[in-house]
């Protein structure tokens, strides 16, 4: 080849080279040299070159592979994050203000998300608790605490109780918090509603349902131990006279009252229930017929001692008649437990009232 | 020269002295393949035992980016105590360089364009 051919080819390879190269700087890195293998440097140029490209195309398709898999997993997190019942909130712990936070939470409080990522914990809480809300945040960085329970306010202003787990970690070099919120509204509204449909709504004792429930599980448990239990069948003496001469917001008064004086006077084991009307029981675990007349009789004295204010002006001395049966001396089975206490409670009262009975026998 | 093995893409025998020697046929592209036919036939070159290396690039033209990595993995390091490359044209130059840059750097690997110089520094890594 002629110095002037040589020369020639090796600008035409030169060219071939700075093609090579302008391809990889405009981002295409497939592009390869041919090498003639002839033993020139212009050969040994092309072979590095094109080692270059492989290797950077190569490291450039696994950094793409990351970044895809770093996006999916961001875009698993985020469905998640948004889609969870309760409430998420990512905090920076130095500043306290928000950082993320899922659609539960805003939901919540009444918040968009963009009004809540303005804000910090502080804002979240009644003003009236914001010093106290500072000391437990405190306590949680020091990782004294991680569940508790607070009062949060909602936008409107409205309070409410959540549940709160923390916990802590380092997302991008920053400190967080993370809180997830279970709103216990509902918890607590169910647990009233389940309370409330226990109970008379109007002396607040247990209701007529909630007393067979009771002396039916005091049944079976007194049949594994062996011991007894006595019922009390409280009639009010005269109530419908009561109602007549006073009036039915006086007779509920009453009632309320004397409801609230059995309560009181009972033992904290025993179960003072609205049987119906005017009638009250009271089960009286672990206590045999003696020890029960003699409850019965001091309860009996003391609604006979009291005066009933008739919510008119008026008060009132009112007196009861009371049935007294045990089981199992009296009666075998709930039913016949009840039958008997009242039907001793109606022997009370064909006596002369004002007094307390056994089945079976004279008052 | 003991249990020469030829494969595809080069000659692969125990020298008298205790280096093993793979010396690559001309014009050679070497693939991941080529790479692995040719360490197993180090192997049975050499009994399985770790010898130094005396690899013959000069006629080599390219080698695929799998087969780089594979020479300069792990496993092939575990192989030989010290590689010795025979290089010359400016293309095995570049490649033996670029492998130097790879190889596990408790592995020493040196580039030659003299095979004198390249058997005489592998002598001091004979067991």
């Amino acid at each position: 080849m002629s110095a002037r051919n040589s020369n020639s080819a090796d600008d035409t390879r030169i060219a071939e080279i700075l093609n090579q190269i302008m391809q990889f700087a405009a981002g295409d890195l497939r592009a390869r040299g041919s090498l003639k293998n002839d033993g020139s440097v212009l050969d040994g140029v092309i072979a590095g070159i094109n080692i270059l490209g492989e290797e950077l195309e190569a490291r450039i398709t696994q950094l793409q592979q990351t970044q895809q898999e770093t996006a999916e997993s961001e875009l698993l997190f985020h469905s998640i994050f948004d889609s969870v019942q309760d409430g998420i909130i990512v905090a920076d712990a130095t500043t306290k203000r928000f950082l993320q936070v899922n659609a539960a939470i805003c939901r919540m409080l009444g918040y968009t998300r963009e009004e809540l990522q303005k804000l910090d914990i502080l804002a979240i809480h009644p003003p009236q608790d914001i010093s106290s809300i500072e000391r437990i945040f405190e306590r949680i960085v020091q990782n004294e605490l991680s569940v508790l329970t607070l009062q949060m306010m909602r936008k409107d202003g409205s309070v409410f109780q959540a549940e709160i787990n923390t916990s802590k970690m380092s997302i991008k070099g920053v400190p967080c918090m993370i809180g997830v919120f279970r709103d216990l509204s509902g918890q607590l509204r169910l647990e009233q509603a389940e309370e409330l449909a226990r109970h008379d709504g109007l002396t607040g004792l247990f209701n007529h349902e909630t007393f067979k429930v009771l002396l039916a599980n005091e049944l079976e448990r007194i049949q594994r131990s062996g011991t007894s239990v006595s019922l009390l069948m409280i009639d009010i003496d005269h109530f419908k006279n009561v109602n007549d001469t006073q009036g039915h917001l006086a007779g509920d008064a009453i009632l309320h009252q004397i409801g609230q004086l059995l309560q009181n006077s009972a033992r904290t084991i025993d179960s003072v229930c609205r049987y119906g009307g005017e009638e009250i029981t009271l089960i009286l675990p672990m206590t045999n017929s003696d020890e029960a007349m003699q409850m019965a009789e001091r309860l009996r004295i003391m609604v006979e001692k009291q005066a009933f204010d008739c919510s008119n002006g008026n008060s009132l001395h009112i007196t009861v008649s009371i049935g007294v049966a045990s089981y199992p001396l009296h009666a075998q089975t709930l039913t016949a437990l009840i039958d008997v206490a009242d039907a001793a409670m109606y022997a009370a009262k064909h006596a002369g009232r004002n007094r307390s009975c056994f089945p079976y026998s004279a008052c | 020269m003991e249990n020469v093995q030829t494969v595809k893409v080069a000659k692969v025998w125990l020298g008298d002295d205790g280096i093993a020697r793979v010396v690559h046929v001309p014009d050679v592209d070497l693939t991941l393949a080529d790479a692995q036919e040719t360490m197993a036939a180090y192997s049975r070159a050499t009994g399985g035992n770790r010898c130094p290396l005396f690899v013959d690039t000069r006629r080599m033209r390219s080698m695929s980016r799998e087969s780089r990595h594979y020479y300069a993995s792990a496993e092939a390091a575990e192989v030989a105590s010290a590689v010795a490359l025979l290089v010359d044209t400016p293309v095995s130059r570049v490649l033996g360089n670029f492998y130097r840059g790879l190889s596990n750097p408790y592995l020493p690997t040196r580039v030659f364009t003299n095979e004198t110089d390249a058997l005489a520094w592998l002598q001091g890594y004979r067991a």
